[in-house]
């Protein structure tokens, strides 16, 4: 009977992480997308020098950070993945967005600053409930670099 | 170099897979599950078929524990197989530390204690009748002589009674209860013993260590979420014993039975009261580890109506040994039916 409880709740968070975790998934996708073609102007580039003609611009740092929870779902597919080994999709979605999603909040810093373009763009992550241990995890990224702004003068 | 002038549009699909996120989990859960039950299956049948070669001895070793005080039964229990000395002044030492109290505390106490100790003969004596029944059972069913029980009677009021390691057997006093012949309660006590004749405990120990060990293994990695499910689930049921279990030791405790009265007359009494009690366990049936009792009741008749007709011999109820019977008309008093109507049962 225990076991038939224990069970219930077992379906029960799984569902629901399912169901939320999906359902955000899409609708995180949908407004990446949206953004990532109203921001297209804004060019992003790893070079560490900036060509020529931004030689006259101000410049500035600019970052954009996202923390995305997984879902219940998503752990146990990766639990159950990692028994077996292979490219664990449920939480490639998840780096996508996150990543994705610090860029497009870089973006508009620079879009809000006026800048054209950002360069020398750099990623980090970290993990901040990774070290709880046995909790459900989540995923961060920071996207920084310089903003170039035509100047005034 | 050619400055861009707007970001690409980067193809979906790369860095993402866009496959249903459910095929994936499915493919997972039902290729994992399958060796999953496979692996189980197989340690499963080696531990049963490798654990009756463990030497009982090894059992006896792992129950024996430096005075019985320690022992991890004494929490449920408060049978003592020799008299332990309390700090407080114990069953022996009752006069002397009631001296040197004052008067009307010493009047109470003493009167305690005086109860406390006439309950604590009893179940001694209790214990010495169900020790000599147990004894002189084995022989009639053919137990290997390295094999030895130790009868412990539980303080529970609901009937029941297990076999553990190193044959240790637990009868509670709800079953003394519940049973109005030496021939019933024998019954309860020979499929116990049977249990610890064929290695049952010793077996679902196995069984039991070397799930933990995959559960731990498996799981190990990814902590909470498969473990729960793995450890809780369906795994754990396997760790008591199983039907055929049960059968085969109710087989050899009606041959038992048959070998020691010379009939069985009596034996189906307590099953027959447990379910009039509270019937059968119905749709629960499915998750229970021991045949219906029905089903039991049924085995039991069917073998006396058998004797029956092949031999007349008399057919008489042995009465309980003296011993019991005082402490059954006492367990009687302070226990109500509804004790009757519990889940759990272990006999």
């Amino acid at each position: 009977m225990e076991a038939l409880i224990q069970l219930g709740i077992f379906t029960f968070l799984l569902l629901a992480g399912f169901v939320f975790g999906r359902r955000a998934e899409k609708k995180h996708y949908r407004s990446i997308f949206e953004r990532e073609d109203r921001f297209r102007h804004i060019v992003v580039t790893n070079e560490k020098v900036p060509s020529p003609e931004f030689i006259q611009h101000d410049f500035t740092m600019v970052a954009g950070n996202v923390v995305i929870s997984v879902d219940y779902f998503k752990v146990v597919s990766a639990g159950l993945r990692s028994l077996v080994g292979g490219r664990i999709s449920a939480y490639e979605s998840l780096l996508d967005r996150a990543r994705r999603e610090a860029l497009l909040r870089m973006q508009e810093q620079a879009h809000a600053r006026g800048a054209q373009t950002v360069i020398n763009t750099k990623f980090e992550t970290s993990r901040v409930s990774g070290n709880a241990g046995q909790g459900i995890g989540s995923m961060e990224v920071l996207a920084y670099g310089t903003a170039l702004i035509p100047s005034r003068a | 170099m050619i400055r861009l002038m707007q970001n690409p549009r980067i193809p979906e699909g790369i860095n993402a897979s866009e496959e249903h996120p459910l095929k994936e989990f499915a493919l997972l859960f039902v290729g994992v599950a399958l060796s999953l039950v496979l692996l189980v299956v197989m340690l499963s049948v080696t531990a049963q078929q490798l654990a009756p070669y463990i030497p009982f001895r090894w059992e006896q070793q792992l129950t024996q524990f430096d005075g019985l005080k320690d022992a991890p039964w004494e929490d449920l229990s408060t049978d003592r197989d020799e008299p332990i000395a309390e700090p407080a002044g114990g069953v022996t030492a009752a006069g002397s530390t009631a001296a040197d109290s004052t008067a009307a505390d010493s009047t109470t106490a003493d009167a305690k204690r005086a109860t406390q100790a006439a309950e604590q003969t009893l179940k001694q004596q209790a214990q010495t009748s169900l020790q000599a029944l147990v004894t002189s059972l084995a022989v009639s069913m053919a137990i290997p002589s390295e094999m030895s029980f130790q009868v412990h009677l539980l303080d529970d009021p609901a009937p029941n009674a297990f076999a553990t390691l190193g044959g240790h057997i637990f009868v509670t006093q709800g079953l003394l209860a519940a049973v109005s012949s030496e021939n019933a309660l024998a019954m309860v006590l020979a499929h116990e013993m049977a249990h610890v004749k064929f290695r049952h405990p010793i077996q679902a120990m196995s069984r039991g260590a070397l799930l933990q060990l995959i559960i731990t293994m498996v799981g190990g990695g990814q902590g909470v979420a498969l473990n729960g499910v793995l450890g809780q689930t369906g795994l754990l049921t396997l760790l008591s014993f199983n039907r055929d279990m049960e059968r085969e030791s109710d087989a050899a405790a009606m041959a038992g039975l048959t070998q020691h009265y010379g009939h069985l007359v009596g034996a189906e009494e307590f099953f027959s009261e447990v379910l009039a009690r509270h019937g059968d366990a119905g749709w629960r049936a499915a998750f229970e580890t021991h045949p219906a009792t029905q089903e039991r009741v049924d085995a039991i008749t069917a073998r006396i109506k058998l004797m029956q007709t092949n031999e007349e011999t008399s057919q008489q109820l042995t009465p309980l040994d003296a011993g019991l019977l005082v402490l059954k008309a006492k367990s009687e008093q302070g226990i109500s039916l509804k004790h009757m109507s519990r889940n759990r049962r272990n006999f």
